[in-house]
């Protein structure tokens, strides 16, 4: 069975764009899932168990730490490695984020190379 | 509360006022009492003195008769000549009765007693009468009246005088008397009675009318009560008006009262209002520091949300336009040169959308730290350790020629800073930051030493560009840059608030910073930070 990396941000471009970054695991047979909010993230991440989720903070219906909460500590999927992405930029949002049960924290804007690293290191492929 | 002193305080002044109207009347009524009084010890006294000078002329009357009878009996009577207004006394010795002189004219003898009768019967003195009388009269008109016997009566028993006011035929009269003692003369006349030597041979009365002294003393009297009525109403005016301004004074001072409490009522609720105001703008306040928290959170996050695609997209462009030129046929340098421009060009997008986003983060850090929106974990840590992991960052992006070295001269026995590590580091980044971009061959230094007492300092050396003298004193302003010092460097500009930051870090722990530097030769940033056993510093 593939590995699947799931991208949740309620903002197209940033999800084009984190796509277009991981695009070269699709290559090695990673399949990339999409969801546009955190309701929509919720459904996939219990359908489909990803192996990695990059998680926006701000979202509308439900929120980054919501979804991050129901998932460990409602759903106990810890196997699913949780990225938080905030735009926010706060150290508040960090312990927040930490406190909700996510696995790693990175700030907007970020730098493509790290996205791809972060995604190497947990799926343990080299693109 | 108020309300019940204010109370109070009219109660207090009506009640005085009311006091004073009491006292007022208590005082009229005194008064009244006092002047009727006086009238009344006047008039009595005025009485006693009209009997005073009755008693007074009655004895005046007394002694004189007194004094003309014992002239005559010391003569043993005289002899005058007999008229038919002066018979014979026929109650005297034959013998000596009368005396016929040699012209034929008869005299008669006049005793004391005869001649006073004589007097008194042909002149009275106005308003008084006197009668001499004796219990055995030797002649019957000379016999007393009720009064008189009475009154000889008690000086046969030893008194001396009497005298007491007594109505005869309805006039007020003052009745006087004294005895009339037997002395030696007396027994020529008065042999048969046998009267010894002192005995009471009889007494002299005499009657003083009381009308015309009585009318003397109505006189005074109205006199009297003019003066006492005058003063009467003098006084009760007096005490009315006296009585009117205390009570009017009382009255205002009442009213003075109540309306110094109006007004300190009106300012205790102005001030109430003012608190409520102030409460309310405080409200204000707190919900505006609420909403600029808020505000800054959402700025950070709209900022960084588009520059998230366009750093991002510029960098896989930029990648994907490489890969892209690789592939290009080596004949076409036209389309080569564009796509090596493009490159470029994606490079100065990634990289002023980099400089916009530290722009942003640092213009965050520093609207926060100055409004004290950042919460700051100090605590003691050891400087050494954390100037030695700045230096080794810093020079981990150093280029490897080796023509610039970064490098630490910390003094062994440093005593720990009480300060947020983070900040601290930030600090030192920045600073060492500036050093390198501003260096391009030489050292950057980092030397930290104890300072004055409870404080350390830490010096950031370069042998850069330097700073020009007019701008060492803005350097630490806001947005403000070193023109030529960016013009010497083909590194990105800076956002021109990491100094700013710098400050407001030093600032925060009451320490000091301050630049030297010499254009060409170098810069050097000092800064002093409190140590852990700084008593003044926390």
């Amino acid at each position: 069975m593939s590995a699947k990396i799931l991208i949740v941000d309620d903002e197209p471009h940033i999800r084009a764009l984190l796509e277009q970054v991981l695009e070269d695991f699709e290559d090695e047979g990673v399949e990339i899932l999409i969801a546009t909010n955190g309701r929509e993230g919720v459904e996939q991440i219990q359908e489909e168990t990803p192996d990695l989720v990059f998680l926006d903070a701000m979202m509308p219906e439900m929120n980054g730490f919501e979804v991050c909460e129901k998932v460990k500590q409602e759903l106990k999927l810890d196997d699913v490695t949780i990225i938080m992405l905030t735009a926010k930029g706060q150290e508040f949002d960090r312990q927040r984020g930490i406190q909700a049960g996510a696995d790693a924290y990175m700030t907007k804007p970020f730098d493509p190379d790290a996205i791809v690293e972060k995604a190497s290191e947990v799926l343990g492929i080299e693109v | 509360m108020t309300q019940t002193m204010t109370s109070l305080a009219r109660a207090d002044g009506t009640d005085f006022a009311r006091r004073i109207r009491w006292l007022g009347w208590a005082m009229c009524a005194s008064w009244t009492a006092c002047a009727l009084l006086s009238l009344f010890w006047n008039r009595s006294h005025l009485q006693q003195e009209t009997l005073d000078i009755a008693r007074h002329n009655a004895k005046v009357a007394f002694e004189k008769d007194l004094a003309y009878a014992t002239w005559n009996t010391d003569q043993g009577g005289v002899y005058v000549a007999e008229t038919p207004s002066i018979p014979p006394n026929p109650h005297l010795p034959a013998d000596d009765r009368a005396v016929h002189t040699a012209s034929g004219a008869t005299l008669t003898r006049v005793t004391a007693a005869y001649m006073t009768r004589l007097i008194h019967e042909r002149q009275e003195l106005p308003g008084v009468r006197s009668h001499t009388t004796s219990l055995e009269p030797l002649r019957p008109g000379n016999a007393p009246d009720a009064w008189e016997k009475r009154a000889l009566m008690r000086f046969n028993e030893g008194a001396d005088e009497e005298w007491s006011v007594e109505t005869m035929a309805g006039e007020s009269f003052l009745r006087f008397m004294k005895p009339l003692r037997a002395e030696k003369v007396c027994q020529k006349c008065h042999e048969a009675q046998k009267l010894e030597i002192g005995d009471v041979r009889g007494g002299l009365s005499v009657s003083v009318a009381l009308a015309p002294l009585r009318a003397l003393e109505d006189a005074s009297f109205h006199k009297l009560l003019f003066v006492h009525i005058g003063w009467w109403l003098a006084g009760l005016l007096g005490i009315v008006l006296g009585t009117h301004y205390l009570a009017r004074q009382a009255r205002r001072r009442a009213e003075a009262e109540g309306a110094l409490q109006r007004a300190f009522d009106e300012l205790e609720l102005r001030v109430q209002e003012r608190t409520a105001e102030l409460s309310a703008a405080n409200r204000h306040l707190l919900e505006l520091d609420r909403l600029k928290s808020a505000f800054l959170s959402s700025i950070s996050h709209e900022f960084r949300t588009p520059l998230t695609p366009i750093m991002g997209f510029a960098t896989l462009v930029r990648r994907d336009v490489a890969r892209l030129r690789k592939a290009l046929p080596e004949a076409d340098d036209k389309l080569a040169r564009r796509a090596d421009r493009a490159e470029t060009n994606l490079g100065i997008i990634a990289a002023q959308a980099s400089h916009l986003t530290t722009l942003v983060d640092e213009i965050m850090d520093l609207v926060k730290i100055e409004s004290g929106d950042v919460r700051w974990d100090d605590e003691p840590f050891s400087l050494a350790g954390a100037i030695e992991e700045c230096v080794q960052e810093a020079s981990a992006a150093l280029p490897d020629d080796g023509s610039l070295v970064v490098q630490a001269d910390v003094q062994d026995d440093l005593v720990p800073v009480v300060a947020d590590r983070k900040r601290i580091k930030q600090l030192l980044d920045a600073l060492l930051g500036n050093a390198v971009k501003f260096t391009q061959t030489g050292q950057v230094t980092v030397t930290a030493s104890r300072g004055d007492a409870g404080w350390v300092q830490v010096q950031v050396r370069d042998t850069g560009v330097g700073i020009p003298q007019r701008d060492l004193e803005r350097v630490f302003d806001k947005f403000h840059q070193v023109a030529e010092g960016d013009a010497a460097t083909d590194k990105p500009k800076g956002t021109g608030l990491g100094l700013a930051i710098c400050k407001n870090i030093v600032e925060q722990y009451e320490g000091d910073i301050r630049v030297e530097s010499t254009p060409g030769e170098g810069s050097t940033f000092i800064f002093t930070l409190p140590t852990a056993t700084n008593e003044g510093g926390d």
